[in-house]
């Protein structure tokens, strides 16, 4: 496929266009109950989320177009830019939920944090392709790379929203550990974080409350029984689901079914079927994408592919894992299909840029994929 | 293999470190995959259950409970609701506010009810228990998020006090504790219906088409035998008897004697079951069956209808009284008086002690055991009331010494007032002895009849013949003997005084008696029965005679007045009872040779079934058995006629059966059985006992299962049960 002459990676966009396309669906079932007893409009939710999905639909078309190496020109005031909307935030803040994570343009409500997240992957790609044999360097080429991360994550974490410093954190290491950072500056810096992390988890109540009731399963509190209602709902949809729009949980059941927890809904919508479907598509497009980064020729796009493809994939296990009760409850999205917010406008922009750099990759041949294996051609790549 | 410099010579693997990251991926990815088939395909069944049991709400629909009449269709009860209020404290989001508006509308201190919601270790807590306040005012209008106000019905007495020991009253939850209402709680409570209702999570409900319902089966009423008018006369004289003569306590019943109908029954002191109090336990308690006594003189009916039953002495032999004294194995038996000696007929009317105990000798041990005994006494009356004490009555083998002229004349032996009622009653009706009956009739909501109770005769005591002399000597006693005080303006009498020492500190008391009465009329064609006990009267007079015939006399005028005087046909009874019925014999209906009662085959093996129609000599009929498999189990599948019918023996048919063959896999299924509200670990071990595997969603008291009780599966089958504490 051709978008403005750049061929575009199609199973990157399909599985991503089929997920917005289940969440509109989804967004309408699963927000219907809550909008009328909050805004007395069944459709209000429904009609913003409509409005976002197209948005969102038009601005994966437009980023795809644009070449994504601008990007590393800019990327030093993106990231600047951003941590003045995440320092902002302390100052003029919206309050949801006790917790400041959101500005307000107007009508729009933003979350710094979701630009955040990409624009430090801008940046971070390109301070890793500009100090390339810097890198191994402690000054010259590790801490500033790792300062410039932390800063970001730490603000972040302050908004407070640890979960989403964390997958932030944890893709921006992911990053410079595909790259010639030192892993032994990697493993000083997350021996010395560590301390500070717990620090962090133990002052902040709302994250020890959550751990503590992962741990203790008979507790009644929110989380846990937003948890367990989660659950009631993925058991509920069985293998086929009990069909769109005939959720129970959504009755008040699974407080904001629409939100954090809609793949409870799918699950029991569309039961094992829908889960299983919505897995596969997240793993095509991880697949597909990490495809993109590895196939590319180009520093820069391989270090921003394999970061948003990262990004986009850790939010969807994480999601997937708290809906689960694998993990501890913790408040992100799932990409794509959780309503509206400003998470779903930033993921398809990076989709786009995604996408753009996908018309890029050198279109592998059957050889050179054989070659991978054997380790022969390894120093194909180097020296660029 | 990589070595990192400074200067890096060997590049970084990109696309193997990125296999890696992917491979991490793809595990995250499988555990969801591997959680997800673990909750929507394993444990389904468990999570659909939860999510229809919370999105479902069960909403009892309590019927009205039946209603209680007199023999005249006069409510004695009444339904009505109380108010209850409970909050969830951490659901108020004013506490301030609900409790003011509590306290305007329970006129009570606003701070007790802030106190109350101030509790936050219940998410319910009693603000307002069984409210007697009809006005809500609104407040069940309003709804206060976290406030439940509940309509919970109870009962009302009518009357009060009148009738409540045999009527009884209720709990909190509106079930019988005593009397009427305990003794038929399951005819008065009817059938619980249920409504469910789909619940969203916040808890409002709406009905839905789709979810069963059902609908409740009202209580049935009982109509009792007893008449209002006659009870109240009967409190009346007995509250005013037993406070003129200082006694302790005091019990009456009246007693319709051709019919066994107990008209009226009470024991003083009473109770009101509107307002009870502490004190009230005596009150509560029916004496008249619940109580046992030495009966004294009253107990002098068994010999004397021995006697002249048997035939052993006319009325006008003259026994030898001894001056009033006379002793028995060293013990003295005294008279109230020292005649030499007396008639039969004037033993009987003067009470003479040394008379009645030389003529149990006369009698002998054997006849006045076995008299005794017909007449009911140390028996249950079979009376339809809870808490009957059957009394005492010693059997020939033991007893010493004395016994027999000591239990002649009503000491060493219990009886509850109405076993001797009975007896008297058995006197009046011509020597037929009657169960006694408390209930009349159960009538439907609708007023048609369910049941209807008829006079039953349990034996005929004495001969029709000695049953008028005896009436005759009875009413020597009262025209007289020592019951003057009993004879009643316009109408003639027949009784039996009696005066017994009471048991004080383990010795008879000289101080302390049970005065009672016992007395029927009219002589000519005996109706009506009232006997009076009173207990302990302190006031100086302690003779039945003195005490509880005025008594008897006030309460018999009573009637005589309410029914018109008309003492010939007493037909304000009513007495409406199909005379063939009246033969009808239920004490001895087992050994009536002439019927049989199919018995229930269905389900039981062939050979068994075979077994149990040949012992009972009954003919039978199996249609097409052949059997042809030696491994295969037949049973019976249809019996014709049906089981517990009830056929004479002459026209007995030849039962007809039909055999089905279980094969032997079906032969092996288990039926689950019903766990619901044990314990789990109750639960657990019934459901191990009997070959199933058990898997428990929760703790605590089971709530529901699955398969529902009664399915029949495999055994070792897995049953889940689910308890009250989920997840």
């Amino acid at each position: 496929m051709k978008i403005g002459g750049y061929k575009i990676d199609i199973w990157i966009l399909i599985p991503v266009l089929l997920l917005l396309m289940f969440s509109i669906g989804l967004v309408y079932s699963a927000s219907s109950d809550y909008s009328i007893s909050k805004f007395k409009d069944a459709n209000y939710m429904f009609k913003l989320h409509l409005i976002k999905v197209l948005m969102a639909l038009i601005l994966i078309f437009i980023f795809a177009k644009i070449d994504y190496k601008y990007y590393q020109r800019y990327s030093k005031w993106l990231i600047l830019l951003s941590v003045l909307f995440l320092a902002l935030v302390f100052i003029i803040g919206v309050s949801v939920k006790n917790v400041n994570r959101w500005i307000n343009f107007g009508p729009i409500s933003f979350q710094p944090s979701d630009l955040a997240k990409y624009t430090l992957i801008l940046f971070v790609a390109n301070l890793l392709v500009k100090k390339k044999f810097k890198l191994t360097n402690l000054y010259q080429g590790y801490l500033p790379v790792i300062i410039s991360i932390l800063t970001v994550c730490l603000l972040v974490a302050a908004q407070p929203n640890f979960s989403t410093s964390l997958i932030i954190f944890g893709s921006s290491i992911l990053m410079l550990m595909i790259s010639e950072v030192r892993f032994k500056h990697i493993l000083i810096t997350g021996v010395s974080l560590l301390p500070a992390a717990i620090m962090f988890v133990l002052t902040k109540s709302y994250i020890r409350n959550r751990i503590e009731n992962y741990a203790d399963f008979t507790s009644s509190g929110t989380a846990q029984h937003q948890l367990n209602q989660a659950i009631i709902g993925l058991g509920n949809g069985g293998i086929i689901g009990v069909g769109s729009g005939n959720s129970l949980q959504k009755q008040f059941f699974l407080p904001e079914a629409h939100g954090d927890f809609i793949f409870s809904i799918i699950g029991e919508e569309y039961g094992f079927i829908g889960t299983l479907a919505v897995l596969f598509l997240f793993a095509l497009l991880l697949v597909r994408g990490y495809k993109v980064a590895k196939s590319i020729q180009d520093e820069y796009g391989k270090y921003v592919a394999f970061g948003i493809t990262t990004v986009i994939s850790a939010y969807a296990v994480v999601n997937m894992s708290v809906a689960c009760g694998i993990i501890p409850t913790t408040g992100v999205p799932i990409p794509f299909i959780s309503y509206g917010g400003t998470a779903l406008i930033f993921n398809s922009i990076a989709v786009g840029i995604l996408l753009n750099i996908s018309s890029f990759r050198n279109e592998p041949s059957e050889s050179f994929e054989n070659s991978e294996s054997t380790g022969i051609n390894e120093n194909k790549f180097a020296g660029i | 293999m990589y070595e990192f410099n400074n200067k890096p010579k060997i590049p970084v693997n990109v696309k193997r470190r990125m296999n890696i990251f992917l491979l991490f991926f793809v595990v995250g990815f499988l555990v969801i995959a591997g959680r997800l088939v673990q909750i929507q395909i394993l444990d389904s069944e468990k999570y659909i259950y939860v999510a229809k049991k919370q999105s479902q709400s069960r909403d009892i629909i309590i019927p009205p409970r039946g209603l209680i009449f007199d023999r005249n269709m006069n409510p004695l009860v009444s339904n009505q609701y109380k108010i209850t209020v409970s909050a969830d404290p951490f659901r108020i989001k004013s506490p301030d506010s609900v409790a003011a508006i509590l306290s305007y509308i329970f006129k009570r201190d606003k701070n007790e009810y802030l106190a109350l919601l101030d509790n936050k270790n219940s998410p319910n807590v009693f603000l307002e228990r069984k409210s007697d306040l009809q006005d809500l005012n609104g407040l069940d209008t309003l709804k206060i998020d976290g406030l439940n106000i509940i309509k919970e019905p109870s009962r009302y007495y009518n009357y009060g006090s009148l009738a409540s020991q045999i009527i009884g009253f209720t709990d909190m939850e509106n079930k019988g504790v005593s009397g009427i209402e305990l003794a038929f709680n399951k005819e008065l409570t009817g059938k619980e219906g249920y409504l469910i209702m789909q619940k969203d999570g916040k808890g409002n409900k709406r009905p839905d088409l789709s979810y069963k319902q059902k609908e409740p089966v009202q209580g049935d009423n009982i109509v009792l035998t007893i008449d209002k008018n006659i009870q109240q006369f009967v409190e009346e004289e007995l509250e005013s008897g037993v406070k003129y003569f200082n006694a302790d306590k005091g019990k009456v019943v009246v007693l319709s004697v051709k019919t066994g109908e107990i008209l009226a029954m009470s024991s003083y002191p009473t109770f009101n079951p509107n307002s009870i109090k502490a004190e009230d336990t005596i009150g509560m308690k029916n004496s008249v069956i619940s109580d046992i006594y030495e009966p004294g003189s009253t107990f002098k009916l068994i010999t004397a209808a021995g006697i002249l039953e048997e035939n052993l002495l006319s009325e006008n032999v003259i026994i030898s009284t001894d001056n009033g004294s006379y002793t028995v194995y060293g013990m003295k038996i005294t008279d109230s008086h020292t005649s030499p000696s007396m008639t039969f007929q004037q033993v009987i009317e003067n009470s003479s002690n040394v008379g009645v105990s030389k003529l149990s000798q006369k009698l002998g041990t054997e006849r006045f055991y076995k008299y005794a005994r017909d007449f009911g006494i140390g028996i249950y009356s079979g009376v339809e009331l809870r808490g009957e004490n059957k009394g005492y009555l010693k059997r020939p083998v033991d007893f010493t010494p004395g016994s027999l002229e000591f239990m002649s004349i009503g000491y060493q032996v219990a009886v509850n007032l109405l076993q001797l009622s009975m007896a008297y009653a058995s006197v009046a009706n011509s020597g037929m002895l009657m169960k006694p009956m408390i209930v009349r009739k159960e009538l439907s909501p609708a007023g048609q009849l369910v049941s209807e109770n008829y006079p039953s005769n349990i034996r005929q005591v004495i001969s029709q013949q000695t049953s008028k002399r005896l009436t005759q000597m009875f009413a020597g006693v009262v025209d007289r003997g020592t019951g003057t005080d009993a004879r009643v303006k316009g109408v003639n009498v027949a009784g039996k005084t009696g005066t017994s020492q009471r048991i004080v500190q383990g010795e008879y008391s000289s101080s302390s008696h049970n005065s009672s009465f016992i007395g029927y009329f009219p002589v000519e064609n005996p109706v009506i029965l009232i006997a009076v006990v009173l207990d302990d009267p302190k006031s100086g007079e302690f003779y039945g005679g003195k005490v509880a015939a005025p008594v008897f006399q006030k309460i018999a005028t009573k009637i005589l007045n309410y029914a018109g005087n008309n003492v010939s046909t007493m037909d304000f009874l009513n007495v409406t009872f199909d005379k063939n019925l009246n033969q009808q014999n239920p004490g001895n209906m087992d050994n009536n040779g002439d019927s049989k009662i199919v018995p229930v085959l269905i389900d039981m093996d062939i050979d068994n079934a075979i077994d149990i129609l040949k012992e009972r000599k009954i003919k039978f009929e199996i249609e097409n058995y052949i059997k042809k498999d030696r491994n295969a189990k037949y049973v019976i599948a249809e019996q014709f006629p049906k089981p517990d019918e009830k056929i004479s023996g002459s026209e007995f048919p030849v039962v007809k059966l039909k055999v089905k063959e279980v094969s032997f896999s079906q032969s092996k299924t288990l039926k689950v059985p019903d766990v619901k509200s044990m314990s789990l670990r109750k639960a657990i071990n019934k459901m191990v006992s009997e070959g199933f595997v058990v898997e428990i969603v929760g703790s605590g008291e089971v709530v529901d299962q699955i398969p529902k009780p009664g399915n029949e599966v495999l055994s070792k089958s897995k049953v889940i049960l689910f308890c009250k504490n989920e997840l």
